[in-house]
């Protein structure tokens, strides 16, 4: 699934407006809170609007499982293939 | 109904052992657990020496019950907002133990409930004139400061919402998306219902699905929350049940924008009561912005206000001090109540986080890698602080030798301790000088202009009366490879135009309006992550020769003229 990875790694980028960073700066592995590539809570917001808006992914599930897909841009890609509706 | 009690008097008091205290994962807490486990609290705070604990909690329950134990053990309770190291750092010298969710650290004692050993000990009134919290607030210098509240001023506040709010919503639990380790969360989402006798939630609703969630769960409810949730609510979620259990939305931490407002009214069915406050004061006034926007603001309860010369001075039950305080922001009155004006010094709020950007360019300018600094507020989806340096030698030393991105790191890193993580500044420039106009000021816009992304990042190398070398990064990000072409990106010919242009105008005085263009050659193209070289050449009075190369190969070259305006 590179070619999905890269994707949400553009929207990261895009969405978040993290001037300074390329696609090839995010390491698909880290985490991307915290420590990694440090989002924070504000960013946790930003990045489920623009994932629901983007591929029409449902949130509405418990929130604490939903959550933990945003680990790190592998567990996101692996999360948006199951879950998109666009 | 509930009886409202006064906090001083809450556990002496009473109440029966079966009222609703707290929703904890759909279970009902009674005041029964809490009497029980703020006695074990109190136990544990007895053994302490010092007069002061720090308090941090997820769990709202388990805080409210630690804070009545920490207060009848004659504690003052200091509330963090986090634990990250350098809190706890600062910790060290004001309190002699911890309790709650801290992670293990050799000189911060950990607390714990224990079993309870002194179950008998009859409750007693609190002192009102006891420091009962502390809260961190950044001062005007940047540095966090303390601010104490006693159990007197607390409990006057809830009485003000109480008396101001009580009858305009419903009896349902109260849910939060804020911390009750800031003073609005901890008066409206915890202290208030305590007083008044309201359920509230113990688990902060951080998402707004668990939101959506948790108020279809629950009839009549109440949410405290903030402008940075209220601004981000998804309508792709199903909202219909969760809308129609709201009786009432506050939000503060700053005004809600135009475009947000609509927003929560689409998909929360109301619009919310705005707080105007901050940690000195506490809650002040209020406003529902449902008929008009420009609603003013209007006091609560009990407060009074004057009002001269945009300065406001404040005087209530809640503020400390008997003598009236003067308010930071500026004002104008209305219709018995004020519009706000912003604020008379350089503090700012971000996110609802309160910084001072007079504090980030101390900090930074203490650094020896800085010679001039200014912080700004950028505009945008996410407002952001944008950090303008004009690095020392020693700075572009460390720019030349690990990179731009490098000494961005490296500054942003002091900045890690004096900033919460939201607030961090993430935009920074590097110019050679700090942009003037003709009069030597250095105009907010001009420096909002260096974040312009079409200004491209450039390194001043040398610059004479009649030349100037600069090096530029050709970034993949910038807007001007947008469809040119996709794949395959590459730097258009006007763009290098508008850069000579730009640059130009920066580094010579120049008549004001562009001419034409001679000599022009394009020799190859360029691709983005090119570094380019761009020298200028003073051509007469009204001209600059330009040269455009890379390492490999020369890319361009040409005059561009310059004009007296007609």
């Amino acid at each position: 699934m590179p070619a999905l990875e890269d994707e949400i790694k553009s929207l990261i980028i895009e969405a978040l407006n993290l001037e300074d960073l390329t696609p090839a700066d995010i390491d698909t592995e880290a985490p991307l809170f915290g420590e990694g590539l440090g989002l924070d809570s504000i960013d946790a917001l930003e990045l489920g609007l623009a994932l629901q808006r983007r591929y029409g992914l449902s949130l509405s599930a418990d929130s604490a499982e939903t959550r933990r897909h945003f680990a790190s841009v592998r567990a996101l890609a692996d999360f948006v293939a199951a879950g998109r509706s666009k | 109904m509930a009886e409202f009690v006064d906090l001083n008097a809450l556990l002496a008091h009473g109440r029966v052992a079966d009222a609703a205290l707290a929703w904890r994962a759909g279970r009902s807490l009674d005041f029964s657990w809490f009497a029980l486990t703020a006695a074990a609290w109190r136990d544990a705070f007895a053994g302490v020496a010092g007069e002061r604990v720090a308090l941090y909690f997820e769990d709202s329950a388990e805080f409210a019950a630690a804070l009545f134990g920490a207060w009848h053990a004659g504690k003052q309770a200091v509330l963090p907002a986090d634990v990250l190291p350098d809190t706890r750092h600062r910790l060290r010298t004001l309190v002699a133990a911890v309790a709650g969710d801290f992670p293990v650290d050799a000189a911060l004692p950990r607390l714990h409930a224990g079993a309870l050993v002194n179950a008998t000990a009859p409750w007693t009134m609190l002192d009102p004139g006891a420091i009962a919290v502390h809260v961190f607030t950044s001062g005007s210098t940047g540095a966090p400061t303390l601010i104490a509240k006693t159990i007197a001023q607390l409990y006057a506040e809830t009485r003000a919402l109480d008396a101001a709010f009580a009858a305009r919503i419903g009896r349902g639990c109260v849910h939060a998306s804020v911390t009750h380790q800031h003073l609005y969360g901890l008066a409206f989402r915890l202290l208030w219902p305590l007083a008044a006798g309201r359920p509230f939630a113990a688990t902060r609703l951080q998402f707004p699905e668990d939101l959506a969630a948790a108020l279809a769960a629950t009839p009549d409810a109440v949410l405290i929350t903030s402008p940075a949730q209220l601004k981000r609510l998804p309508e792709q979620i199903d909202w219909a049940r969760a809308r129609s259990h709201l009786s009432a939305v506050f939000s503060s931490g700053g005004p809600l924008s135009e475009t947000a407002l609509p927003l929560c009214a689409r998909v929360l069915g109301r619009v919310p009561i705005e707080i105007y406050g901050s940690s000195e004061t506490g809650a002040v006034a209020w406003r529902e912005r449902r008929a008009a926007l420009d609603a003013p603001w209007q006091p609560l309860p009990g407060l009074e206000l004057r009002i001269a010369e945009q300065q406001m001075e404040l005087r209530a039950p809640w503020i400390a001090g008997s003598d009236w305080q003067r308010s930071a922001d500026r004002v104008a009155a209305r219709d018995g109540g004020f519009d706000l004006l912003g604020r008379g010094d350089r503090i700012v709020k971000i996110e609802e986080k309160r910084v001072s950007l007079q504090g980030i360019e101390h900090t930074l300018a203490a650094s020896g890698l800085v010679a001039e600094v200014r912080a700004l507020v950028l505009s945008g989806e996410r407002e952001r602080i944008g950090v303008v340096v004009v690095p020392s030698e020693a700075g572009w030393q460390r720019h030349d030798r690990e990179g731009r991105r490098a000494l961005a790191n490296a500054l942003r890193n002091l900045l890690v301790g004096t900033l919460e993580t939201v607030v961090l500044p993430r935009h920074w420039r590097f110019p050679w000088a700090l942009p003037t106009n003709a009069t030597g000021k250095t105009s907010e816009a001009a420096l909002s202009r260096l974040f312009d992304p079409r200004r491209p990042h450039a390194r001043l190398l040398e610059h004479g009366a009649d030349a100037a070398t600069l090096r530029i990064e050709v970034a993949a990000s910038s807007p001007f490879f947008d469809g040119h072409f996709a794949g395959a990106p590459i730097l258009p010919g006007v763009t290098q135009i508008d850069w000579v242009i730009r640059f130009a105008r920066e580094l010579f005085a120049l008549p004001a309006e562009f001419a034409r263009i001679e000599h022009l050659k394009f020799h190859d193209w360029i691709g983005a992550g090119t570094e380019i070289t761009l020298t200028l050449e003073r051509a007469g009075a009204d001209g600059i020769g330009f040269r455009i190369a890379s390492a490999e190969r020369a890319h361009a070259s040409g005059r561009v003229r310059f004009a007296v305006a007609p």
